[in-house]
């Protein structure tokens, strides 16, 4: 463990105050296995209480600090000094509307979350007894359930840059979590909602989504799987 | 004031140049629907134009092409793998590479055809 001097360049943007974004240099003191965000904490405490992030559990659970760490999308509270060097460009992650600084307005995405009916379904009455489900039926879609929702991601997607109307990968994530899963029963109405325009024949495979993702999902092959199951028509 | 590059992977660039290739042989295949087309306005012009063809930059133009169309077409089945076959995705970065290098080889070959006036020392105008 050793103390570091870490250069932080932040892309900030205040819509109240600023015509255009501009970047800002922080330069702090921190320990080496130290991580980005505790950096991030050191600028905003220490120096200017105007920078503005998220976060929450600081730890990776929770998905609130998704941004672009020297030039790709990172949790800043996964990533360590050590291994991400001490010249560290921060920006916001992109194809979302910027609130503040690293900020971004996390709605059209979870609205995006939402059309896909990321939740069980199923109207059967299962009586006093569980849902039984083998474990090779729950491994089938064990990858999804890992996700976080920090949409680190879907804003990895070239596509979804230029086309905000795509679900986006996060979604399609969230879909195949239940159209896989033996105890489900609406996976035919989410296969028609990704089987639109807007749903996963939008994906060209640029794998920028599983190179993101801080859980390890492999994102473009569970958009595969669902691609799959439209065309063969079985799940 | 602008962003940093995304830093994307192989699949990354990949896509890019998937969508460039595309545009260089749609905008070719523009071009050779109206060369090809002169021959029902006037033969001569169509055989002037052809000529055109002949000469050093088309000839590169011409290597650039093939390069264009290898990279999309290899790619494209890269693609149709990836797609199709579930075991594909996990080797998508040294179909890439296989990509790249069938590209790279078949354009020098071909390249190679394609300048070889030039190369042996015969000028076309």
């Amino acid at each position: 463990m050793a103390k570091v001097q870490v250069e932080l360049k932040v892309k900030r943007y205040n819509p109240e105050t600023d015509k255009k974004p501009h970047w800002q240099e922080f330069t702090v003191e921190v320990e080496d296995t130290d991580r980005v965000l505790d950096a991030l904490h050191v600028a905003k405490w220490t120096q200017d209480g105007t920078l503005t992030f998220r976060r929450s559990c600081a730890h990776g659970v929770c998905g609130s600090d998704a941004m672009v760490l020297n030039g790709a999308n990172r949790l800043a509270c996964l990533e360590i000094i050590k291994d991400v060097g001490t010249k560290i460009t921060l920006e916001p992650i992109r194809g979302l509307p910027v609130i503040k600084d690293l900020v971004v307005d996390m709605e059209p995405f979870f609205a995006q979350y939402r059309s896909v009916l990321p939740y069980l379904i199923n109207t059967s009455d299962p009586g006093y007894t569980e849902r039984y489900q083998s474990a090779e039926d729950r491994a089938r879609f064990d990858d999804t359930t890992k996700c976080i929702l920090c949409a680190a991601c879907t804003t990895s997607c070239p596509i979804y840059w230029g086309n905000s109307q795509y679900v986006g990968p996060a979604a399609i994530v969230n879909a195949h979590r239940f159209i896989f899963d033996s105890r489900d029963q609406a996976a035919e109405q989410r296969l028609d909602i990704l089987n639109q325009r807007s749903g996963v024949w939008k994906c060209r495979t640029a794998f920028n989504c599983s190179e993101a993702c801080p859980r390890g999902i492999k994102v473009t092959q569970a958009i595969e799987e669902v691609k799959r199951a439209i065309l063969y028509d079985r799940v | 004031m602008s962003s940093t590059v995304y830093k994307g992977k192989s699949g990354q660039w990949a896509f890019i140049g998937h969508r460039v290739t595309g545009f260089m042989v749609f905008f070719f295949l523009l071009l050779h629907v109206v060369d090809v087309s002169l021959i029902n306005i006037d033969p001569e012009l169509y055989n002037e134009v052809h000529h055109l063809y002949g000469n050093v930059v088309l000839r590169l133009f011409e290597v650039g092409l093939l390069g264009g169309l290898l990279f999309h077409s290899f790619n494209g089945l890269r693609i149709v793998m990836v797609d199709f076959f579930p075991g594909a995705i996990r080797n998508e970065k040294s179909m890439f590479t296989a990509v790249l290098a069938l590209t790279g080889i078949l354009t020098i070959v071909g390249g190679y055809v394609i300048m070889k006036p030039f190369i042996d020392g015969r000028i076309l105008s």
